[in-house]
């Protein structure tokens, strides 16, 4: 750990895609079309391509903020940048929202294996299992994590395409295949804002984008955007082929409307023949690979919180996290109060710091340019320790 | 961290997962549970208005059907009943009478009286589909006959009433239209606007012990209204684009065609405050039997014009039965509101439009010849 190359294990483009992309696509994605159907009947295509698009800019917003020290993470120069008070707050507001993200997660994964596969199992068990495995994961750091990833989420990934295509079959309404042409905005806006939060956990790229090596930050920025051109294609499919089964009307009496389409896939005559629901249990790896990224990012802005500069801290920083995690998930009794936390205070917060973080430090870095230099010299400087 | 350390949390990571993970939690042996396959549907008392029929077969007929070794002498299957003022309570109801789980996760086939209370229907069908442990993917067919005489009909599929009806309704081509309707289907067009739900309609003689699944009853929301007869129904099937073996007659020269079937498609139109709606229906047949030893071209285009005539207007007959009864089955209604949301949005009650609508019904049949054997 003598330079900053060293210090850093450091990830491919790729793997900071993938990483990015699995921070935020297991969001909301079983409850998914649910909030855009709701409020904007059939015009909810449009709100998501909206939330799509909105999405796309706020990334480059967050790049454009990264690229001012590139290989320190937010919580360690926003201090420095911003006043003491001011990081300290964002710091905490960061690691809360981390922590919250992580929270109704896994009391929505819960509620779903505890109501449709394992109604047996005590949730503090389910929850254990999750913080476990998403533990093991972000153990040994960002590119064991990423290499996991790579491995796990998209084959995962690539296999629910294929059973989503399989789904195109029970499809009963090809007319609503098309995209709506007379929209109604206010409903449209509406279903788009509740919709969001499918989309708000790519501000992991910001406390991940120092750990990609030099070289590959261009290809990693193309990576994360390929990866949310990719998640707007799927999440498409879902929509289409669900709203084109069950029609707009029924989608909002359903409690998770995409398990429920692929839980009527069936392979008639294959050795699996409920498919669909082999599917949805394997989406646990979604699942984990948030968990974990949100673990990673939680140590991280934690160490920049408390000032601890030990790599050695960087595993316990983990557990706590973890253990944080458990305790609050098994304090929410069920899902529809994690939604509610959601709607009342994921997405506006969530909204407000990925669209005003970035303006304020860019204006700051533009304004306080000797300090930006300051801080990218001490980034590279080699005897600067660091965490893994 | 030290290698004590390091090895203290591997242990401790190995066991919290075996606690944690492992399927002892939910792990039943099959042996003990009775694994309910068909559930029926029907009024109960004034005070408890749903009974709930769980039927699953026994262990022994289980154990010889899983071994292949043939037919059971032993009653297949079990029934017992529940009574409630909802699913849960009729659930518990049912529970309390056997020592075995009663076990929601396989039911394949949902059986519904014709008499039960729309209410009772609609609160009994939602809370089902909101069990997690069921499936979405059972059938669902309504009866006009008493629910235990049909849940207990002999059939040839090792004495499974459950597996003959899945198994007619799962293979399309095994019936004359394809009636079979999934629980989650049944519940969409239920509770859409601008469209009436149907089921297929399952009698059984008691003479003969003999199953016919050749009507239709169709249903305004969760209320049974009527059910279509045998012919009715082949129109039914063929407006919906579900006709698989429908046959005609023509009397004009003793010509009989077979295996009529194809799909349909419905389109709405708005024309100065007027609603139109145009069936096209596209259809393939076999011709069977015939007068003439030989079928000239002309004359089977002619056999084809003829037919499709015959089918259009007997499609449209029954078109307009339904509107005069104010039941709207294909969901004329349902596409006006996807093809002009506005227009629809006018309607306070669709039900009272459907009647006004101007129906047209195109069938374009194209007559095989392979089938004449003279």
């Amino acid at each position: 750990m003598n330079n900053a190359h060293e210090r850093l294990p450091r990830i491919s483009g790729l793997q900071f895609g993938t990483m990015v992309t699995a921070g935020y696509m297991a969001m909301g994605v079983f409850y998914f079309p649910r909030e855009l159907v709701t409020s904007a009947g059939r015009d909810g295509i449009w709100g998501l391509w909206l939330d799509g698009a909105i999405t796309f800019g706020l990334m480059a917003l967050s790049f454009a903020m990264s690229h001012i020290v590139p290989n320190e993470t937010f919580g360690e120069f926003s201090s420095q940048l911003l006043s003491k008070p001011v990081g300290l707050l964002l710091g905490l507001v960061t690691i809360a929202y981390h922590l919250l993200l992580a929270v109704v997660m896994v009391v929505e994964f819960t509620s779903l294996f505890d109501n449709d596969f394992l109604s047996g199992t005590p949730a503090w068990a389910i929850i254990a299992s999750l913080m476990l495995a998403s533990l093991y994961m972000a153990w040994s750091g960002a590119a064991t994590l990423a290499r996991v990833l790579q491995a796990g989420y998209i084959p995962m990934v690539i296999l629910s395409i294929a059973t989503l295509m399989v789904a195109g079959s029970v499809m009963r309404h090809t007319t609503l295949l098309l995209p709506p042409t007379n929209i109604q905005f206010i409903p449209l806006l509406q279903g788009s804002y509740r919709q969001y939060f499918i989309f708000i956990g790519f501000e992991v790229s910001i406390t991940l984008y120092p750990f990609i090596r030099n070289e590959d930050r261009k290809a990693a920025e193309y990576y994360a955007y390929g990866g949310l051109a990719l998640m707007i294609g799927i999440l498409t499919i879902m929509y289409e082929v669900s709203i084109a089964t069950f029609g707009p009307a029924y989608i909002p009496l359903m409690r998770w409307p995409m398990v429920n389409l692929m839980r009527i896939v069936e392979i008639s005559g294959f050795f699996i023949d409920k498919w669909g629901s082999l599917v949805i249990v394997l989406w646990t790896i979604a699942v984990l690979g948030f968990m974990a990224v949100r673990l990673w990012c939680t140590a991280h802005d934690l160490a920049a919180l408390l000032s601890i500069r030990s790599v050695g801290a960087y595993r316990y920083l983990l557990l706590l996290g973890a253990t944080i995690v458990w305790i609050i998930s098994m304090l929410i009794p069920n899902a529809a109060i994690s939604d509610y936390i959601t709607q009342q205070y994921l997405i506006p917060i969530g909204l407000i710091y990925l669209t005003t973080i970035p303006i304020l430090v860019i204006i700051m870095g533009l304004l306080r340019k000797k300090t930006v230099r300051k801080l990218r010299v001490s980034s590279e400087d080699p005897t600067t320790p660091g965490l893994k | 961290m030290t290698k004590f350390l390091r090895s203290a949390m591997r242990v401790f990571t190995i066991v919290m997962l075996l606690i944690s993970l492992a399927g002892c939690w939910d792990n039943r042996p099959v042996d003990e549970r009775d694994l309910v396959f068909t559930l029926g549907l029907e009024n109960g008392t004034p005070t408890m208005p749903l009974k709930m029929i769980f039927q699953f077969p026994t262990p022994p007929a289980l154990i010889k059907y899983a071994a292949h070794s043939g037919i059971s002498k032993m009653t297949p299957v079990a029934d017992v009943s529940g009574l409630g003022r909802s699913v849960a309570q009729c659930f518990n109801d049912g529970q309390s009478q056997v020592s075995r789980d009663l076990y929601l996760g396989q039911i394949q086939l949902v059986e519904v009286s014709s008499q039960l209370k729309p209410q009772v229907m609609r609160h009994a069908l939602i809370s089902l589909t909101r069990i997690g442990t069921m499936d979405m993917t059972p059938f669902i067919f309504v009866t006009t006959e008493p629910l235990d005489l049909v849940m207990k009909a002999k059939t040839d599929q090792d004495q499974f009433p459950t597996l003959y009806y899945s198994a007619l309704f799962s293979c399309k081509h095994c019936q004359t239209d394809n009636l079979g309707v999934k629980l989650w289907q049944f519940m969409e067009d239920a509770v859409t606007p601008g469209v009436d739900p149907h089921l297929p309609d399952v009698i059984v003689e008691p003479a003969k012990q003999q199953i016919s699944v050749d009507q239709v009853a169709l249903y305004r929301h969760f209320q049974f209204v009527t059910v279509l007869s045998p012919l009715e129904t082949q129109d039914f099937g063929l407006l919906e684009g579900l006709a698989n073996k429908v046959s005609l007659y023509l009397p004009r020269g003793h010509i009989s065609l077979r295996s009529i079937h194809g799909n349909a498609n419905l389109r709405t139109s708005v024309n100065h405050g007027i609603i139109h709606a145009v069936f096209r229906i596209n259809l393939t047949s076999t011709l069977a039997d015939t007068g003439q030893v030989i079928v000239t071209p002309a004359q089977n285009a002619q056999i084809a014009t003829e037919a499709s005539q015959q089918l259009a207007n007997s499609c449209l007959s029954l078109l307009k039965y339904t509107q005069r009864m104010d039941l709207d089955p294909w969901g004329v209604g349902r596409m006006l509101s996807w093809q002009h949301p506005r227009t629809f949005a006018k309607f306070k009650h669709w039900h009272q439009e459907y009647p006004k609508v101007v129906m047209t019904v195109q069938v374009h049949l194209h007559v095989y010849r392979l089938g004449n054997i003279k």
